[in-house]
Formats: structure tokens, C-alpha cells, sequence
């Protein structure tokens, strides 16, 4: 069966590129369909000086009031009448240029834009006719742009694209300082993380702190939330596309970056010119290397231990020609954490690992000026491991030597073509086809253990997923634009077979220009789930297949929307409501953690299915984006208020219950002033509810139930005993913070220039919940009255954390 | 390995938490109620009904040493308890100050399989009620039971306890048993002591992924053969209870298996007391034993 999947695949691909090679001359087919003096104006955007592809650039014809957006390779398609017109492109954080054109055939346009800051005079910049948000027809959508990532002040001075996401309403932050993200009352493993069309698995470093993609090397950042389009799949919740540089065609270029815990290093430039280009772009930690030293000398040279996380990503872009373009993409992240002991009868060695591999290899071919494809060859792995080596020597001279292994993981082997056609004015057209092989790795276990047995055991998950899609946005008037799409996913994992079809619909009407009304609807198909016991991204968390007994997670999202543009104060206003339901989303069973850390070194097998049960949800709640994108002051205003309901047949006893993350209200203020090119300011102030847990609220006695079995639990001992009445009967408190940034930029020569860039994180030290825990009152023990009871305590972290760091651009 | 995760979490704490008690009671729903526990089955001798206040498991101070004063918090000895059948008959259940419980000789009401139970609590002019199904009695239990030698010189017993899953309806057992061994050391007289048996993840089973099929738990127990055992009585037991009184029994298992682990959430008590202001459990079991002796 997975055969005839991978022929049917291949033979799509090799259909849609037939059909395309058919389509040879547009011209003549242009007028044979439309009969019409339409010419198309296509090309390529880049920008000044590093001819980077810019993915996003609005083209407009604002007489005609049409217009379209480059793709994700900068390429663009434009089909117009006949006559002169006005074209203006625009993109955020660059210079509008206005090209005015006799338009009496097919025409090929090279654009080039400069940032806004690098302006030429003769760039005309205007904020009026860039793609606003009353103007596309998608909605639940927020782009980043990398420079705002640079600009906010982050936590410890690492840049961080995730936490700045969860900055935007919908995408909530899980517990304080965490780069898990949880949006519109989804779990983070509802979250398609892609990097360069690679699926990014765990995209946490430091147990959650610091999410693994590093800012150096980003080109754009593209948040879903709802309002799907078609070529996304896979996942409930939200889809957060990451889009790496191509690399510097004209000139070496680079820049490092100094700071509290990390250091980076980007290189990029053309290997031939304007033909070959590469960039990499590294990162680690060196806490460890710093406190080597200490640690030998607290342990008499007995002990060493630490902990680094370190990335790599590397690409490089050839141009064959100007139809054809091939990128190669890889990313390779790693934490680890290590300790040894070296004493006289003793030494040990631990390991514990984890991290991300991701390679995309990718070849653009544009067939004719009407009809892009692009085609990727995927690799994506993710792997926990733990390794440890013991030896002991006995007095009797004999010497014991143990040693175990364990992981786990999944490898994606994944197939991709994606069309881009324009076929008029009126259609954009996208449609494609992938087929992934994902290979999990539940547990893999190796011990050797002379005095406790050995084990090699190796649990192994083979499945295949599949999809094609065709998706619309068709302009049906001025006023009202409609995105149809239709999604058909397959999967099979041994001889279970899924097949599920996706609807997706947007539509927007505007009302005035200024002014569009939105709604959206998607039902999404998952088919891996992540097992998660705590939320935040801890690398225990392990993904897993659906099978015959676990069904995948299906959810239908219905969303409403306003967007209003302030032209003359180029500020923007979104407002949108949405609903959500979800089925067969899985959960642990009370009781259950699967690979927690105690369970790993004696070799426990555990059958994650029987583990795990599945339920229903409801998220609901609405959204405010107040943004302001140019100028001198950008930022934005966020406010969320949601709901998000579970409902398990075996848990919390069937009742429906509060999410943990159900967060009533969430705020984000963020403020990016720059009075001139030497400074930059920055502010984020954040508020939010707090989390539920599941707390003891009652206590009883402890007395004998006269049940005649025996079991751990009721041993008896006239004291009492605590319980629970409720899933997530407890809020914690809320939690707020204020944190402030400033970096100093001095030009330097040759185009040089050097940052110094300072931030302090939570800055009036407030101390937010990390996490809480019971535990009981101390008391005074001479005291013959004393009394103890329960307490609650609250664990804060990352109160008042300065930070600084310098970067050296060349 | 734990010890360098627990350092590492450690440092990172030291570095930059800061740790407060909190004020539960703002947080926390923290009333108090009437805790009411009863398990009944056609096996018992004495009906027992467990009534005591449920106190704020937060903001309670208890004595340390003075454990008569803290019971006395929370016992409630004033209550009227009755469990009745569907045919109206009764037994009223009287406080006893030496379990601490409300009880009745078993004689006064007979506990019938498949019939329903009514149980009717009244504390302070408030009336509790609930009720429960006796389920069926597994008629038989099968055992394969492999005695061998250990690896520390001793034995050990491989325990296999096997039985047909009631058909046509969901049921609920739980698994156990006895061990019990008589020894006589020289001059004296045969004594006699007992320990549980333990089915681990076994010990709690149902039939929801097939019904009527045959059901088993394995548990290995280390058996005593010192000279001075003169005889080893396995006792299998296997009990078919109702839902509530599962859950129950797993709910109190389980937390008390992953206390303090923080990655696991905290398991539900279940409540089937129809009132308000009060939790707790009314439910039914029908329980089969089967003694095998040992030849060792």
C-alpha cells in the first residue's frame, strides 16, 4: 500500500510539472481563454546590495485596484490590460518604489529594494498602498519581521523568534520564561513548526527556556491561527512558518555577537557571484566552559558536569538560471548535559542529549511567467538520548562495568511540490501534493548490567502521511475577495488507514476601502501526537504515530473578523472572534508519565498506548491587535480573552474541566522607538492570568474502609489524607512584567557597524509563579502545642535579569 | 543521572528564584463537607459506613502530637446512617468509638448481587443519600502458581491469577491476595502471620477493550522455606466492584505511587453523593477468594 502511495505521489508531481510544460506559451493561451489585450508583468524581488529573495512584497496597481504578493522565492505574476499603469511595490521596513509602465507585452521586471533606512532620495516612500490587513483576504495571520526580534529586549540578551511571537494575541507563552507556545487554546505539539519546509519537532532549548531558531539567520517569521490556508496541514492549532536567508550574492558579509550566555557567528556571501551564494550562522552557550573550572576545583578534580545548547544552520542558494534555482537547507541544534565522576573505585560518565537535524533541499522552476513550482526533498529528526558508563572497583580488586543507552526519537523522510499559478488578475492559484515517511522511535533501550540482567529492546512506529491540495484566492469583485481551499490527507500506520478531507474557506469583504469584514472556516486533520507530562517542551516529550487505537486529532475552527487601516497614521486594528472545537485530542491517564526520569535508567517499558486516552475540546475567545508598523515608534497592542475546555471520558471523572493553559485575559504592550539611526529603544510590558493546577483541596482522616484487599493505598495510619475533587481546581496567580531594552549602533567604515545592546528582564522584579508546590508548615519542636499544616508555595524565577551583548556587523 | 538533573535544576534556581508561601485560601476552593465512605458486599460481616468532616486540605492547622485532637476535628459522631434495599428493608448504623466508623452487624440487612442499596446519611439536619449496585461474584479463579529457587538463596513464587470476564456488562475488578505462613520455632508454639500480595499494574483491571474474555495478573513474592516454616497459604482475591469504588481505590493508588513527582497530575476523587456539601463514595463489590497451600 505505502508503494502505491509513493507512485501516486511521484506521478502528481510528474502530472502537475506535464501539465505545466504544456502551458508553454501564456501568451497564446491568455488570449485564447480570456480573449482579452492582457499582458503579465512577472519577476523576481530582491533586495540592494545582498540580492536576498523578498517573500510578501505587495505589487499593486491602485487605478485598477489590482494587485498581487511575491512568493515565497520573491517570485511574482501580474496579469493587467493592456495600457499604461502605475505599479507601486512596497514591503515593510523598505522603501515603496513606484514603476510607471507602457504595458503592450509580457514583460520580465528584476525589483530591487532598499531598507527604509538605506533610502535613496529618489525612492519615493509612501505608507498608503502597501498590502494592509483590510486588503488580504487572510485572516488569523501575523508576519514578523526579523528586525522586530532584534529590537525587543529578551531574556538574557538571547533573541528569541518564539518568545516574540507570544507576544502577539492568541499565542500564549506556557510558564514564566518559556519558549513553549500554546495559540487559541491548542497544545503545543498542535503547533506545525517549519523551517525552510522542514518540520521543526522540538523547538526548545534549556528545558523550554530558549527556543532553538536563531535570529541571525531568519529572513521571515509567518504565524497562522487560524483561517488555514490549503497547503498547510498536519497540525489543530497553528502553523508558524520560518524562512531562512539565502546568503549574501554580491559580497562576504557577516557579523558576531557577544553576550551573557551565548555567542554567535554569521558568515554569508557568494561563492560565484550572483550565482552561488552560502550563509552559516552558529551559536552555544558557555556557561559550562566558564564553570569548569570551578567545578574541578569544588570536587578536588574528582568531577565535571555542565550543560551547553549550540546551533548551526547552513544554506546555500544556486541560481542555474533565471527559470531555475535550487537551495539546500540544513539546521543542526543540540543540548546536552553532561557529569562525570572520577574517584578511586568509581567512575561514572553521564550523558543526556537532544536535539533537531533538518535538511531541505529545494528546486525552484518557473515554467512561464504565469506558473512557479517548487519542489523539496525533506529530512527532518529529532533524538532524546541518555547515555550512561559506570565502573566500579571492589576492594577484592574485581571491577564492575555497567552501562546503559536509551532514546528516542522520529525521522521524517518527506517529498513536496507546491504550485504557484496566476492565470489572471482575478486567481492565485496554489496546489501541490507531499508524502512524508515518518519513522518514530518511542524507545530504544540498551543496558548491560551483570548484577541486574541486560536489556536491548527497541520499540519502532512506521507511518505514512500524505496530502494533496488546491486552494483559490479569487477576487469575485472590488469589494469581496474569496479563498476556497480543499485539503485531502491520508495516512496510514500499519493497516489502519485514515482518509480525511480538509475544507478550508476564507472570504473578506471591504466595506470601505479601509475597512473589510472576514470570516473563516478549517477543519484540520493531525495525525502524531506528542506526549507531553508537563507542557513546557521538556525533551522527555516524545512524538508518536496514530494507530488503530488512537485516532488522529480533528478540529473545526470558525472565525469572524474585523480589520480597520489608518492610512494617514499607518496604523492598523484587527479584531476577531473565533471558535474552536477538537476531537480525539489525547491526554495522559491520571497517574500516567511516560519516560519520566526515574523510569529511564532501569530499562522500563512502557506501552505508551495504554498510557493515554482521548477527549474533546472547546477554545473559544477573541483577539485585539492594535499595530503600528513604520515611523520612528512601531510596535503594538495586543489583548486576548479565551476559554479552552477538556472533556475525557477518563478524566476528572467525565466532567468537563478548564484547561491548564486556559488563560481568561492576556495583554502585550510592545514599543520600539528610534529617535535616530544611533539609538534604539524598547519596551514589552505582558499580563496574564494565571495557569490551572490540579491541586489537594480537601483532607480526611485516614481510616480503615473495610475494603478486603490490600493495596498501596490503603495502608492505614490515623493520620489523614489529602484529595482532589476537581482537575485544575486551582489559578494561579497572574503574573506581569516590564521588560526594557536599548541598543547603541555606531556606523563604522566600509559599511561596518558595531551594537552595544543592553536589557533588563522583568524590571520591577515582580515575582511571577514558575510553579507551585505543597508541602508542610515548619513548626517549632520544643513546643508542645505546636501545630503544622499545608502550605503553598510559590516558586518565581527571573526577577530583575540584566543582560548585555555586542554585535560587530561586516 | 538525577542527581546532576536535580544540581542543574538547583543552580538555575539559586540563581535567580525566590520561593513564598502563598495565601491558599484566595486561590483555592477551600470549603468544608461531610466525607462519607462505604464499600458493602454480600461477603461482609459488619455493614460500615465512614461519615467525618472533609476539611480545607489548606489552612488547617493539626497538632503534631496530639493525634486524638486532630481526629476529633474531623470525626463526626452524631449522625444518623441507614442503608435500605429496594424492598424497603433497613439497618440503621451506630456510631462505634473504637473504629472511628458507623456500624452494623451484616445480619441485619442482607447484601444481595445485582440488587440496589440505599444509603441515607443525616449530619446537622442535612440529608446525604446515595446508592449502589452490588455487582456479580466471579465464580471462579485460576491459578498457575511456579515455585522456584531465587537468586539470593531463597524462594520465590510466580503467581498467575486467571478468570473469565463477566459477559454482557462492564465491569471492574481488582486483584490481591494473602500470603500466609505458619511457623514453630523449637520449644515454642506455631505462630501464624500474613502479608498482601501485590499485582502492581495489574492489580486494577477491565474489560473495556474486550468483554467476556479471560482476564489475569501476575505478581512474584518471596516466600519464606527457613526450616521453621511449616506451612504457606496463598489466598488469590478478586473482587468485581463497582465503577466509583474502582475509581476510587485506583484514584488513591495512584497519587500515592507519583507523589512529588511534578510532572504528573494530581488523580480526581470521585463523588457519587448526590448533595451538595458532601464527597465521598457509597458503592458495592462481590469478592471470590480461592486459599491454595504451598507444598514447599
Amino acid at each position: 500500500m505505502t508503494n502505491k502511495i509513493y507512485c501516486i505521489s511521484i506521478f502528481l508531481a510528474l502530472f502537475f510539472q506535464g501539465f505545466a510544460k504544456n502551458n508553454t506559451n501564456p501568451l497564446v493561451n491568455s488570449k485564447l481563454l480570456y480573449q482579452s489585450s492582457d499582458y503579465t508583468i512577472s519577476g523576481y524581488i530582491t533586495e540592494t546590495g545582498s540580492g536576498e529573495n523578498l517573500l510578501g512584497v505587495s505589487v499593486y496597481v491602485p487605478e485598477l485596484k489590482l494587485g498581487t504578493t511575491s512568493n515565497d522565492y520573491g517570485f511574482f505574476s501580474l496579469t493587467l490590460p493592456e495600457g499604461s499603469h502605475e505599479v507601486y511595490i512596497s514591503y515593510i521596513g523598505y522603501g515603496t518604489e513606484i514603476k510607471k509602465l507602457e504595458l503592450s507585452k509580457d514583460t520580465v521586471w528584476t525589483v530591487e529594494l532598499t531598507t527604509s533606512t538605506e533610502s535613496l532620495e529618489e525612492v519615493i516612500v509612501t505608507a498608503d498602498e502597501k498590502v494592509k490587513e483590510s486588503k488580504v483576504t487572510q485572516m488569523s495571520t501575523v508576519k514578523i519581521n526579523p528586525s522586530v526580534i532584534q529590537d525587543v529586549p529578551a531574556l538574557l540578551g538571547e533573541k528569541d523568534v518564539l518568545k516574540t511571537l507570544q507576544l502577539l494575541p492568541g499565542i500564549q507563552a506556557g510558564s514564566e520564561g518559556s519558549s513553549g507556545f500554546f495559540v487559541r487554546g491548542g497544545t503545543p505539539d498542535q503547533n506545525l513548526i517549519v523551517l525552510d519546509d522542514a518540520v521543526v519537532y522540538n523547538s526548545n532549548h534549556l528545558f523550554g527556556f530558549f527556543s532553538v531558531f536563531n535570529g541571525d539567520a531568519i529572513k521571515s517569521v509567518e504565524a497562522f491561527k487560524g483561517g488555514f490556508p490549503a497547503r498547510f496541514g498536519g497540525r489543530l492549532s497553528s502553523v508558524i512558518k520560518i524562512d531562512m536567508k539565502d546568503g549574501n550574492k554580491e559580497k562576504i558579509a557577516g557579523k558576531f555577537n557577544i553576550g551573557l550566555i551565548s555567542s554567535s557567528v554569521l558568515l554569508e556571501g557568494p561563492i560565484n557571484k550572483g550565482k552561488t551564494s552560502f550563509i552559516v550562522s552558529g551559536r552555544r552557550t558557555y556557561a559550562d566552559i566558564l564553570a569548569r573550572p570551578f567545578i574541578k576545583a569544588e570536587t578536588d578534580g574528582e568531577g565535571a558536569g555542565g550543560y551547553y545548547f549550540a546551533d548551526l544552520n547552513f544554506k546555500i542558494h544556486h541560481i542555474f538560471s533565471p527559470k531555475d534555482k535550487i537551495y539546500w537547507s540544513n539546521y543542526y541544534g543540540r543540548d546536552k548535559f553532561y557529569g562525570e565522576t572520577n574517584e578511586q573505585n568509581y567512575e561514572d560518565k553521564v550523558r543526556l542529549g537532544w536535539g533537531n537535524i533538518t535538511s531541505t533541499l529545494r528546486w525552484n522552476h518557473q515554467y512561464n511567467n504565469k506558473l512557479f513550482s517548487n519542489t523539496s526533498l525533506i529530512f527532518s529528526n529529532y533524538e532524546f538520548k541518555v547515555t550512561g558508563d559506570f565502573k566500579e572497583t571492589f576492594q577484592d580488586g574485581e571491577v564492575e562495568e555497567s552501562f546503559f543507552r536509551t532514546s528516542s526519537g522520529i525521522n521524517d523522510y518527506t517529498l513536496k511540490t507546491d504550485f504557484d499559478y496566476f492565470p489572471n488578475s482575478k486567481h492565485s492559484i496554489k496546489f501541490g501534493a507531499l508524502a512524508t515517511n515518518h519513522k518514530f522511535k518511542p524507545q530504544r533501550i540498551l543496558i548491560k548490567d551483570d548484577f541486574a540482567g541486560n536489556v536491548d529492546a527497541t520499540q519502532e512506529l512506521n507511518s505514512f502521511e500524505g496530502a494533496v491540495y488546491l486552494e483559490d484566492d479569487w477576487k469575485l469583485t472590488d469589494k469581496l475577495r474569496v479563498s476556497p481551499g480543499f485539503r485531502l490527507s491520508y495516512f496510514k500506520q500499519a493497516v489502519k488507514q485514515y482518509i480525511n478531507p480538509e475544507p478550508r474557506l476564507a472570504l473578506a469583504y471591504n466595506y470601505k476601502p479601509d475597512l473589510a469584514f472576514k470570516a473563516s472556516y478549517t477543519r484540520m486533520n493531525q495525525y502524531i501526537h506528542l506526549l507531553s507530562s508537563s507542557g513546557i517542551g521538556l525533551p522527555t516529550d516524545l512524538w508518536v504515530s496514530s494507530t488503530d487505537r488512537v485516532k488522529p486529532q480533528t478540529s473545526q475552527q470558525f472565525a469572524i473578523g474585523v480589520a480597520k487601516d489608518f492610512f494617514d497614521k499607518d496604523y492598523s486594528i484587527t479584531v476577531e472572534g473565533y471558535y474552536k472545537t477538537m476531537d480525539d485530542v489525547i491526554a495522559y491517564k491520571e497517574g500516567a508519565s511516560f519516560l519520566a526520569i526515574e523510569d529511564l535508567e532501569d530499562g522500563k517499558t512502557t506501552n505508551w498506548e495504554d498510557n493515554i486516552t482521548s477527549g474533546q475540546g472547546w477554545a473559544y475567545g477573541g483577539e485585539i491587535l492594535l499595530r503600528k508598523q513604520t515611523g520612528k515608534l512601531t510596535g503594538w497592542l495586543g489583548y486576548t480573552i479565551a476559554w479552552s475546555e477538556r472533556q475525557f471520558d477518563e478524566l476528572n471523572l467525565g466532567k468537563k474541566f478548564f484547561d491548564r493553559y486556559d488563560r481568561r485575559h492576556d495583554i502585550s504592550l510592545v514599543s520600539i522607538y528610534k529617535p535616530h539611526d544611533r539609538i534604539t529603544l524598547s519596551a514589552t510590558w505582558v499580563f496574564a492570568t494565571g495557569n490551572n493546577y490540579t491541586l489537594p483541596n480537601l483532607q480526611r482522616l485516614d481510616t480503615p474502609d473495610g475494603f478486603p484487599i490490600q493495596n498501596s493505598s490503603n495502608f492505614f495510619d490515623g493520620a489523614t489524607q489529602q484529595f482532589s475533587t476537581q482537575r485544575n481546581n486551582f489559578r494561579g496567580e497572574s503574573s506581569h512584567r516590564l521588560d526594557l531594552g536599548v541598543q547603541f549602533h555606531k556606523k563604522l567604515k566600509k559599511g561596518r557597524e558595531r551594537t552595544w545592546g543592553f536589557s533588563l528582564y522583568n524590571s520591577y522584579a515582580r515575582q511571577n509563579p514558575f510553579i507551585y508546590t505543597t508541602g508542610e508548615s515548619r513548626y517549632d519542636f520544643d513546643d508542645p502545642n505546636a501545630t503544622v499544616e499545608n502550605e503553598l508555595t510559590r516558586t518565581s524565577v527571573l526577577m530583575l535579569i540584566p543582560s548585555f551583548n555586542y554585535t560587530y556587523k561586516f | 543521572m538525577k542527581k546532576y538533573i536535580l544540581f542543574f535544576i538547583a543552580t538555575l534556581t539559586l540563581c535567580a528564584a525566590c520561593q513564598k508561601v502563598v495565601d491558599a485560601d484566595e486561590l483555592l476552593d477551600t470549603e468544608a463537607k461531610v466525607f462519607i465512605r462505604g464499600y458493602i458486599s454480600p461477603q461482609d460481616t459488619v455493614l460500615r459506613v465512614h461519615v467525618s468532616k472533609a476539611l480545607p486540605a489548606f489552612g488547617t492547622p493539626l497538632s503534631v502530637r496530639d493525634q486524638e485532637a486532630n481526629q476529633e476535628k474531623f470525626l463526626i459522631k452524631d449522625a444518623q446512617v441507614t442503608i435500605s434495599d429496594e424492598a424497603g428493608n433497613s439497618s440503621n448504623l451506630s456510631y462505634s468509638e473504637e473504629d472511628r466508623t458507623y456500624l452494623a452487624d451484616a445480619s441485619t440487612l442482607a447484601i444481595v448481587a445485582n440488587q440496589d442499596y440505599f444509603l441515607r446519611v443525616l449530619v446537622d439536619g442535612q440529608e446525604y443519600n446515595s446508592f449502589c449496585t452490588i455487582p456479580t461474584k466471579v465464580p471462579e479463579i485460576n491459578e498457575r502458581i511456579n515455585l522456584r529457587d531465587d537468586n539470593f538463596g531463597g524462594r520465590e513464587v510466580d503467581i498467575n491469577l486467571s478468570f473469565e470476564d463477566i459477559l454482557g456488562e462492564q465491569n471492574f475488578y481488582v486483584l490481591g491476595g494473602l500470603v500466609t505462613t505458619t511457623v514453630q520455632f523449637e520449644g515454642e508454639e506455631p505462630s501464624t502471620f500474613s502479608f498482601s500480595l501485590f499485582f502492581d499494574t495489574d492489580e486494577f483491571l477491565r474489560d473495556n477493550l474486550v468483554d467476556g474474555n479471560t482476564l489475569s495478573g501476575n505478581t512474584l513474592e518471596y516466600i519464606g522455606n527457613d526450616t521453621e516454616v511449616i506451612a504457606t497459604t496463598i489466598t488469590l482475591q478478586l473482587a468485581n466492584v463497582e465503577e466509583t469504588l474502582f475509581q476510587n481505590l485506583k484514584t488513591a493508588s495512584t497519587n500515592s505511587d507519583v507523589d512529588g513527582n511534578p510532572f504528573v497530575e494530581y488523580a480526581i476523587a470521585p463523588n457519587n453523593i448526590q448533595e451538595e456539601g458532601a464527597v465521598g463514595v457509597f458503592a458495592g463489590y462481590n469478592l471470590t477468594e480461592k486459599e491454595i497451600e504451598l507444598m514447599l
